[in-house]
């Protein structure tokens, strides 16, 4: 399909035929995948970004097993001063935190809601705005008009206002944190479906379609939608990397809970505030998991939108 | 397949009938005309017929299919009649179009890679007009989709049928898009160019392939092309277009031995013959088909004709009959003569 199918591998590749064998049904029927997943494999950002995905999602999973310690204990409260906190030892890999509870842990199990929210969070986004965005692209008509309108408004407010102002509607809770960070990224995904959804429009194919007598709504969902979800599925992984952004200002803000030792990197950063120039690494650590894993997930999108997105796609 | 939903047509039968089409794409801003693509056409088409609509790009050959279709967005403006099997199209729901649509006529486009879906396998697309439109569940639709493409010569089509587009050859592609247009036999099939967007060397093959799918199901043919080889190979009568008016209508034979009008002469003398003497440069027609409001000041192709008279810019010219048997339509204000060439 492209020059890059065909030129030739990383030399780990080699020993295999230069020409795939033909394939059978059921693995060509997943062609496309399989053919993007091969060439995101070859580019090192990329691989870079999908290791750093994995293996925040694997921390998060075995987040037990990686520390011997629970997160909100605070049991060695006692070593804390004013004045310093216990820093690294070979208990306490990254030392304690202003509440005596294990750093380590903390950043650990700081993975597990970073992940949650996060990928919950830009599901509902996704999942609200693909639905807006299909019937305002679908429908068209004073429908599209009104639902084009409402994310206009939305997009008109800052995301991060937004979301604040829906937490402090529904209550400090993950679930709001959920809600407030999907409902902002709402109108991104409704207008990015809808446009390619309007660009689909004019493709010979709709015409085809019509032409059998196929109706609307199925020419919509079956027909226009695969080809116009391209851009989603990217958008959806740049979005986590937002996402864990804004997980973090929000519990930063202290809008995800009321909890002091909860194991959330935004909280932790703001435990770290009053201790910056004793005790830089209270800040730094969690300050790390958060540039880290944003950046994971935006460099995975990017190569992805590389991939998915002929127009950007290099030669 | 199901002879019983639908009345045997003997063949003869008028199936379609097109009164003074007009088709006027919309201006970009509010006060503009717009585009007059098609400019009163009239042509009928029987049962198991092949018309051949005949002109050059832009002269609304296409514009005509698809208003015959129903397919135009509703900014375009139709005006005139079309009934297709005694009913009416213009201005009839989408909902009732769209039961006739697939089943009894259907449609075949140029490009066979842009018309099909690049991301829905063969199978799902055969599957999805045969479920809409007869009765099957979806392991018979899928039993009859392979049957189907086996009907139009695809090798293999247990396997061929998982495939996507653009895993076919463009012959293939054709194939596939000719099995999906004749899933449900429908009474009269449009072939909007059919096989410009193909390799010479199938070329034929495809339209040889409609040709016998049509004979063999009693299927009247529209076929638009603007190659004549493939008109004279095919068509049981030849209508040809000009800026948005049919010019000339007649049997294939008579178009070829004895074209009446101007333009249907230069349109002959300006493709490619192998037999004959060898000519070193192929005649053209001068001047380009341009025209912001054809047919208001008399015949749209004077301009470029040579045998251009005043009461060609004057009358007011009709299609009609010449000759014997009324078969011959012309609308010529100073036509040749039937012998010479």
């Amino acid at each position: 399909m492209s020059a890059i199918a065909q030129a030739p591998g990383p030399a780990g590749q080699t020993g295999q035929p230069k020409q795939p064998a033909k394939a059978t049904g059921a693995q060509r029927s997943a062609g496309t995948t399989v053919r993007v997943i091969r060439q995101l494999l070859r580019q090192p950002a990329a691989v870079f970004g999908l290791a750093i995905v994995l293996i925040v999602i694997l921390v998060a999973i075995f987040a037990p097993l990686l520390t011997p310690y629970e997160p909100s204990s605070i049991e060695w409260g006692n070593q804390i001063t004013p004045k310093s906190v216990p820093g690294p030892s070979a208990e306490h890999l990254l030392g304690l935190d202003s509440f005596g509870s294990d750093l380590m842990t903390q950043i650990v199990y700081g993975a597990r809601q970073t992940i949650v929210v996060g990928v919950v969070s830009t599901g509902i986004g996704v999942s609200v705005g693909a639905l807006l965005g299909l019937i305002a692209g679908g429908i068209g008509g004073w429908v599209d008009t009104a639902i084009m309108r409402l994310m206009d408004i939305m997009l008109s407010i800052p995301a991060l206002l937004l979301a604040v102002s829906i937490v402090s509607l529904m209550g400090r809770s993950p679930m709001a944190v959920m809600v407030a960070i999907g409902v902002s990224q709402v109108p991104i995904f409704t207008r990015l479906l809808r446009g390619s959804l309007l660009g689909e429009r004019r493709r010979d194919y709709v015409l085809a379609a019509r032409s059998l007598g196929l109706r609307r709504p199925g020419i919509v969902t079956m027909e226009m939608m695969p080809n116009a979800a391209g851009p989603l599925i990217v958008q959806a992984t740049l979005m986590l990397a937002t996402a864990v952004n804004s997980v973090a200002a929000l519990s930063f803000l202290g809008l995800s809970t009321s909890e002091p030792t909860a194991a959330e990197w935004g909280l932790m950063l703001v435990k770290a505030q009053s201790r910056l120039v004793s005790s830089p690494l209270l800040a730094f650590a969690p300050g790390c998991a958060i540039a880290i894993t944003a950046l994971g997930f935006t460099l995975l999108g990017e190569a992805l939108r590389e991939q998915l997105d002929p127009k950007s796609r290099p030669r | 397949m199901s002879p019983a939903t639908a009345p045997v047509r003997t063949h003869g039968d008028l199936l379609l009938s097109v009164r003074d089409l007009h088709v006027t794409f919309p201006g970009h801003t509010r006060k503009e005309i717009g585009t007059r693509a098609v400019v009163g056409v009239d042509f009928d088409v029987h049962a198991g017929e092949i018309l051949a609509l005949v002109g050059e790009s832009g002269c609304g050959k296409s514009a005509t299919a698809l208003a015959v279709m129903g397919l135009h967005g509703p900014d375009v403006k139709i005006t005139g009649s079309v009934e297709f099997d005694g009913v009416p199209m213009v201005g009839r729901p989408e909902r009732e179009l769209n039961r006739l649509r697939g089943k009894q006529l259907s449609m075949i486009f140029q490009d066979p890679l842009t018309a099909l879906n690049p991301v829905i396998t063969v199978e799902k697309q055969l599957v999805e007009v045969l479920m809409r439109h007869e009765d099957l569940g979806r392991k018979e639709a899928r039993d009859r989709s392979v049957d189907l493409l086996r009907q139009v010569g695809i090798p293999d089509p247990q396997k061929r049928i998982k495939d996507y587009p653009h895993q076919l050859s463009g012959g293939m592609r054709q194939r596939v898009m000719i099995a999906i247009a004749m899933a449900c036999n429908p009474h009269l099939l449009i072939a909007d160019e059919p096989t410009t967007a193909l390799d010479t060397t199938i070329q034929a093959e495809i339209l040889d392939l409609i040709l016998e799918l049509a004979t063999e199901r009693a299927m009247a043919l529209l076929l638009i092309t603007h190659d004549l080889g493939v008109v004279a190979q095919t068509a049981h009568r030849v209508a040809v277009m000009y800026a948005g008016r049919i010019v000339e209508q007649a049997g294939r034979y008579e178009i070829f031995d004895q074209p009446r009008h101007r333009y249907t002469r230069g349109l002959l003398k300006s493709t490619p013959t192998l037999v004959g003497e060898a000519r070193d440069r192929l005649d053209t027609i001068p001047g380009s088909a341009f025209d912001a409001e054809p047919w208001d000041q008399g015949c749209a192709f004077a301009p470029r004709c040579d045998f251009a008279i005043p009461a060609c810019q004057a009358s007011q010219l009709d299609l009609v009959p010449v000759g014997a048997g009324g078969e011959h339509l012309l609308r010529c204000a100073n036509p040749a003569e039937g012998a010479e060439q």
